[in-house]
């Protein structure tokens, strides 16, 4: 999708833009003015307390970055070689026209089949076939499964790359590694924070698997659950009777502002890098 | 009817899996629906393939499909 592509709509595209705008900031007004009250120093940093009414959401936090570190190691060696050979070396067959085809079936799957297939593999079976508190493991590789359509954006960049040579051949990654991956470099970033930031922020993927709702340390090791802010906001929005309002929309506020932030980032590395080229 | 609750396959999945029995029908009903709700998505992004076209003009541009 090139920037100077004009819209075929007859509607001024400015205008339509503005009606995509107007919910993402309703919802971010909306959290920001219900939550900012409960946000201070002691929420981020201390331990709950008084069954989650009181103290903070540290451990919750500190979960969701792991885990988003986790997910990170897991699937982005995976996915980026994916969509560096799918671009640049795969010939056009039934077996890769078929991997095309999974990738995109795998970003529109509900993320709650990704839950119920991290529970059946990893958690029950004979490859974890440990206790159910320590599923910590099983919640990364999930969330790297969830996290596929991350591959079909990385794919879609590198392809984005204009071939230079008037008939490219294949193994260009090979012979001109240093003009094909540097171009490719801000649309593989972009893919890579997006998805993080999408993984930073699914409850279901995690709801069977990794999180818990209380734990009174915090993890020590990846087969250890831990809390996260999805599930934490999930759980204490629904199951606690009695729930201080303000602490629930702080919850929201400091996971919204965590995926947003990497989401500003990732807009922020595209547009800085494409400043930047000459094409 | 517009304004009534409804349960979604989804919603059903996360809330009864945390119940139920290990290998009971009723958990394997719920993956039952997990694998329907996979079907179902395998079906919209056949046909929207199919509309598209695997090797069509997108393909070119540098998209997935």
């Amino acid at each position: 999708m090139s920037r100077q592509q004009t819209s075929a709509w007859p509607w001024p595209d400015h205008r339509v833009a503005v009606l995509v705008f107007i919910p993402v900031v309703l919802v971010i007004v909306y959290l920001v003015a219900s939550g900012i009250g409960a946000i201070n120093w002691e929420f981020l940093t201390a331990m709950p307390r008084n069954g989650m009414k009181e103290g903070g959401i540290m451990p919750a936090i500190l979960g969701t970055l792991i885990l988003t570190f986790g997910t990170a190691i897991v699937s982005m060696p995976v996915s980026i070689l994916a969509a560096i050979y799918l671009a640049e070396y795969a010939k056009d067959n039934r077996l890769t026209r078929t991997i095309r085809m999974a990738i995109v079936n795998l970003a529109g799957i509900p993320s709650i089949v990704y839950g119920l297939f991290g529970l059946g593999a990893f958690v029950l079976s004979w490859l974890w076939h440990v206790d159910r508190g320590r599923r910590a493991d099983a919640g990364h590789h999930d969330h790297a499964g969830g996290d596929q359509h991350r591959r079909g954006g990385d794919h879609g960049r590198a392809a984005a790359v204009p071939h230079r040579q008037p008939q490219p051949g294949r193994h260009q990654v090979a012979d001109h590694p240093h003009q094909v991956l540097p171009h490719a470099l801000p649309g593989i970033l972009t893919g890579v924070i997006l998805g993080l930031s999408r993984a930073a922020g699914e409850t279901a993927p995690i709801l069977f698997t990794v999180a818990a709702f209380y734990l009174p340390t915090l993890p020590s090791s990846v087969f250890d659950q831990t809390m996260a802010l999805p599930y934490h906001l999930y759980v204490i929005s629904t199951q606690v009777p009695g729930m201080p309002l303000s602490i629930q929309y702080g919850t929201a506020l400091v996971l919204l502002l965590i995926t947003l932030t990497l989401t500003l980032l990732a807009t922020g590395v595209r547009t800085t890098v494409r400043r930047r080229r000459d094409w | 009817m517009f304004f009534s609750p409804v349960r979604t396959m989804t919603a059903t999945i996360a809330a009864e899996m945390g119940e139920v029995a290990q290998g009971s029908l009723h958990y394997n009903v719920l993956f039952g629906i997990g694998l329907i709700l996979f079907l179902i998505t395998y079906i919209v992004n056949w046909l929207a393939a199919r509309l598209v076209g695997v090797n069509g003009a997108r393909r070119s541009r540098g998209g997935l499909l």
